[in-house]
C-alpha cells in the first residue's frame, strides 16, 4: 500500500463512520426520542414511563386522545393544579414535547378494567 | 440486697442447689398456671376491653439462683412468646438465663442483626398479635440504633418492651449513665433499678403502663452485676401480682350526649385512625357505621372498617358532613369540613403526649370530645345510637346509606379504570402486580403484614380486607426502614395460625435492614415479600423535579441524591444469599403469574421468598 494514500483512507474511514454515525442518530423516530424524553425530563417521576398516571391524587394519565399536542404543550408550559410549569425551553424544549406526544399516541391503548378479568372478581 | 457479696460465678451450684431448684420450679410452675391466666385476660383486654385475669403474685425462695434467673421469672409473668436480641457483652447473663434457665423457649430468643430490626419486629408483632415481645439491646450504642424503631411505635401507639444491658456498677467505656433517656421523649415510661426486688416491681410496672390505653413503648435498663449477682439460698423473692388496667370507657351521660348528635345529624360521617384495636373494635365500627349508615373515612392506620364495605369513603367527604365523629383521629380539623358543620372526638389522646417529638400536628378545635378508649367506649355508644334513633328516622338513614353506597360504587370503578391504564405496560404497572397477587391468594388465609399504601394504594383499593389481621396498618412515623422488620415481626405473631403474609416492599425502604432477611430465613418465618423496585427515592425524586420546575431550573438532573440505579440492586441475589426463595428482576407482566405461584408454594413449604418486580415509579 502506498503510505502517501494512508492518511486520507484514515481520513474517510473517519468521515465515513461519522456519517453513519449522525444517520443513525437522525434515524431515531420521533416515537423514540419522546421515550427517551418522558425520562430526561422527568415526567415519569410522577406520570409513570408510559404517561399511565398512579395513584389518582399524584398524576393523571396523560390522555393525549383528547389532548392536542398544542394543548399538551400549553399545559406543560403553564400548568394547573399540582403540577409544576415547564415554562422554558431549557426545561424542556418545544420539539422534546412534540416527541413525547407523538410517543404516548404511539402506544397501544389500555384495555378497558371492564375487559380485565383480574379487575372484575 | 447485699449485691456485693454475692457476685461470684456460677460454680458454686450443689446438689443441694439442684433440690432447692427443682422447689423452685415448683414455684415456676405455679407462677406459669398464673401466667395463663394472665394472658387470657391480656387477650380479652385486647378483644373486648375489660380486665377479666389476673396474674398472682409469686414468692421464691432462691437456691442461690443467679439475679438473671430471677429476672426471667419475672419475665414469665408477663407472658413474653418471643425476645428479639442483638447480642452484647452487658446482657450476658439474661442471655445466658434465656437459654438454658428458660430452655429458649416463653421468651424464644431472635436473633436481629441490628437493634433497630429487633424493636420493629416488636411492633410488627403486636399489631398481628396484641400484646408486645421483648427486646434485649445494648444500652448505649445499640438503643442509639434502635432509636427510629422506638420512636415509631410510640407515634403509632405499639407497646413494645425494651430491655437494655447496661454496666452502672462497673462501667466501662460504653457505659451510659441514664441509658433510657435517649428515648425517653418518645416512650411512656422507663427505670433503671437498682436491686432485683425493684427490677421486680418496675418490670411488672412497665408492662401494665405498657399495654394501658394509650398503648407505648417502656424500657427497663438492667445493670449487668445485677444479671450476674448470686442470689443468697433461702432469700425469698417476691412477684408481684399483675392485674391488667382495664382501658378507659367514655362517661355515659357524655356517651348519652354524643349519640343524641349523632342521631340528629342529617349527613353524619366517622373518621376511624387508631380506632380498632381487636377484630372486635372492627366489628363496633362496622356496627355503627351500619345502625347510622354513616360514612366511614378510613386512615388505615389500624385494620378498621373493611375495604369493600359500601359506606366507605374517601376524605373529600368530610366536606358534605354535619357532623364528622373522629374516633382516635386527632389530627382531623375543622378547615377539612364545611362551614357550621360539628367536630366530635373519641380519643385516648389527652390521657398521655410528650413535649418535644411531637406526633399529634395542630390542636384539635373538636365541638364534643370524650377522653376514652374507643374500642372499650363503642359498645354504650351503640346501645345509646340504637335506643334513641326514632322510627321515624329509619326511612331517611336508609336513603343517606344508599347515597354512601353510591359514592362508593362510583369510587370503585374510577379506581378500577386507573388500573387498567398501562395495564400491559414494561416496567409493571403496580395495579397489575397488586390485582395478580390478589388472584392468588383471595381464597387463602392471609395477611398483609406491610404498610398498605405502597404500590399506591393498590392492595386495599383491590383486595377484600375485612378481618383484622388482614392488615397492620401503617409505620407511625413514616421513618424509613420500617416496613421490612415490621413485616418479619407480623410475619412471627402470623406464623402460629398458619397465614400466609404478604410484605409490600419498597426497595429504599428495604434497604436500611436488609439483614433483616437473614433474621426471617434463620428462624423460618415464612412470608411472601413482593418489592415494589422503582430503583429511587421516587417521591423524592417528585418533589425536587417540582422545585427545580418552580424555579425555571434544570429538572434533567433531579435524580442526583435519590435515585438507587447504577449499579441496579440484585434484591432477588441477595435474598437468595440469605436463605430465601427469589426470583428477579421481574419486568413483564406475563411473568408475574408464574413467579408468584412458584413464590407461595415456597412459602406454604415454610421458606421465605421474594419476588423483584420492577414497577412504574408509583
Amino acid at each position: 500500500m502506498n503510505n502517501k494514500k494512508t492518511p486520507w483512507l484514515i481520513f474517510n474511514l473517519v468521515t465515513l463512520l461519522l456519517l453513519t454515525g449522525i444517520q443513525v442518530v437522525q434515524a431515531q423516530t420521533a416515537e423514540e426520542r419522546g421515550k427517551q424524553a418522558i425520562v430526561t425530563y422527568m415526567c415519569y417521576g410522577c406520570h409513570g414511563f408510559t404517561a399511565d398516571g398512579g395513584q389518582t391524587d399524584v398524576a393523571p394519565r396523560i390522555n393525549v386522545d383528547r389532548l392536542s399536542v398544542e394543548a399538551m404543550m400549553a399545559y406543560t408550559r403553564n400548568p394547573g393544579g399540582r403540577m409544576p410549569p415547564y415554562r422554558t425551553e431549557e426545561q424542556i424544549p418545544d420539539q422534546a414535547l412534540r416527541d413525547i406526544y407523538a410517543y404516548l399516541k404511539s402506544l397501544p391503548p389500555s384495555p378497558k378494567w371492564q375487559d380485565i378479568p383480574l379487575l372484575n372478581d | 440486697m447485699e449485691q456485693s457479696d454475692n457476685n461470684k460465678p456460677e460454680q458454686k451450684k450443689t446438689d443441694e442447689g439442684t433440690v432447692d431448684r427443682r422447689s423452685f420450679i415448683k414455684a415456676a410452675a405455679a407462677t406459669g398456671a398464673a401466667l395463663a391466666t394472665g394472658a387470657q385476660s391480656l387477650n380479652a383486654q385486647v378483644s373486648g376491653g375489660i380486665a377479666a385475669g389476673v396474674a398472682e403474685e409469686v414468692e421464691i425462695v432462691s437456691d442461690g439462683k443467679h439475679g438473671s434467673d430471677f429476672m426471667m421469672d419475672v419475665m414469665k409473668q408477663m407472658d413474653f412468646e418471643f425476645m428479639t436480641i442483638n447480642t452484647h457483652s452487658d446482657s450476658a447473663g439474661l442471655q445466658e438465663s434465656v437459654i438454658n434457665y428458660m430452655g429458649n423457649v416463653n421468651p424464644e430468643l431472635i436473633t436481629g442483626l441490628h437493634e433497630e430490626v429487633c424493636v420493629a419486629m416488636g411492633h410488627g408483632y403486636f399489631k398481628i398479635e396484641g400484646k408486645p415481645l421483648a427486646a434485649l439491646i445494648y444500652g448505649s450504642v445499640g438503643l442509639q440504633h434502635a432509636a427510629m424503631a422506638v420512636y415509631s411505635a410510640f407515634c403509632d401507639r405499639v407497646p413494645v418492651y425494651i430491655l437494655l444491658g447496661n454496666q452502672r456498677n462497673n462501667p466501662n467505656s460504653r457505659s451510659v449513665q441514664d441509658a433510657p433517656a435517649m428515648v425517653r421523649d418518645f416512650t411512656k415510661w422507663d427505670d433503671s433499678p437498682l436491686t432485683l426486688d425493684h427490677f421486680a416491681k418496675s418490670a411488672v410496672r412497665a408492662y401494665s403502663v405498657a399495654m394501658t390505653t394509650p398503648t407505648m413503648p417502656v424500657v427497663l435498663s438492667v445493670d449487668k452485676k445485677l444479671q450476674e449477682m448470686i442470689v443468697p439460698k433461702g432469700e425469698k423473692l417476691r412477684i408481684p401480682k399483675y392485674t391488667p388496667n382495664a382501658p378507659p370507657a367514655g362517661d355515659p351521660n357524655a356517651v348519652r350526649e354524643l349519640a343524641k348528635m349523632l342521631v340528629d345529624a342529617e349527613f353524619p360521617v366517622l373518621g376511624v385512625e387508631r380506632a380498632a384495636r381487636s377484630q372486635a373494635g372492627l366489628e363496633y365500627i362496622v356496627e355503627l357505621a351500619e345502625l347510622l349508615q354513616a360514612g366511614v373515612v378510613d386512615t388505615i392506620q389500624r385494620m378498621n372498617f373493611p375495604s369493600r364495605h359500601p359506606l366507605l369513603q374517601e376524605p373529600g367527604i368530610f366536606r358534605q358532613a354535619d357532623l364528622v365523629l373522629a374516633l382516635e383521629m386527632p389530627m382531623l380539623s375543622h378547615t377539612r369540613l364545611k362551614e357550621g358543620a360539628k367536630l366530635a372526638s373519641i380519643s385516648s389522646f389527652d390521657l398521655f403526649t410528650r413535649s418535644n417529638y411531637w406526633h399529634f400536628g395542630n390542636y384539635q378545635e373538636s365541638d364534643f370530645s370524650i377522653a376514652a378508649d374507643v374500642e372499650a367506649t363503642l359498645p354504650s355508644l351503640i346501645e345509646e345510637v340504637r335506643r334513641q334513633l326514632p322510627r321515624s328516622k329509619r326511612s331517611a338513614v336508609r336513603v343517606r346509606g344508599e347515597k354512601f353506597a353510591e359514592i362508593n360504587r362510583q369510587n370503585r370503578e374510577r379506581d378500577k379504570a386507573f388500573a387498567a391504564n398501562g395495564w400491559n405496560t414494561s416496567p409493571l404497572n403496580t395495579a397489575r402486580v397488586a390485582a395478580e397477587l390478589w388472584e392468588q391468594i383471595k381464597h387463602k388465609d392471609w395477611s398483609l403484614v406491610s404498610r398498605s399504601d405502597g404500590m399506591s394504594d393498590w392492595a386495599w383499593k383491590l383486595w377484600d380486607f375485612n378481618k383484622y389481621y388482614h392488615h397492620i396498618g401503617q409505620s407511625g412515623s413514616v421513618g424509613v426502614g420500617y416496613s421490612n422488620p415490621a413485616s418479619v415481626g407480623a410475619a412471627l405473631a402470623n406464623r402460629k395460625h398458619g397465614r400466609l403474609c404478604i410484605n409490600l416492599q419498597n426497595d429504599g425502604d428495604f434497604m436500611f435492614l436488609p439483614s433483616t432477611l437473614w433474621t426471617a430465613a434463620h428462624h423460618k418465618i415464612p412470608m411472601l415479600t413482593v418489592m415494589h423496585n422503582n430503583r429511587a427515592y421516587n417521591q423524592e425524586i417528585m418533589l425536587i423535579s417540582r422545585m427545580a420546575a418552580l424555579r425555571d431550573r434544570d429538572v434533567s438532573r433531579c435524580t442526583i441524591g435519590s435515585e438507587i440505579n447504577n449499579p441496579a440492586i440484585d434484591f432477588a441475589g441477595m435474598a437468595r444469599s440469605m436463605g430465601w426463595y427469589a426470583e428477579g428482576p421481574i419486568e413483564h407482566p406475563s411473568d408475574l403469574p408464574g413467579a408468584i405461584k412458584r413464590a407461595i408454594a415456597a412459602v406454604e413449604s415454610g421458606q421465605p421468598a421474594l419476588l423483584d418486580t420492577i414497577t412504574h415509579p408509583n
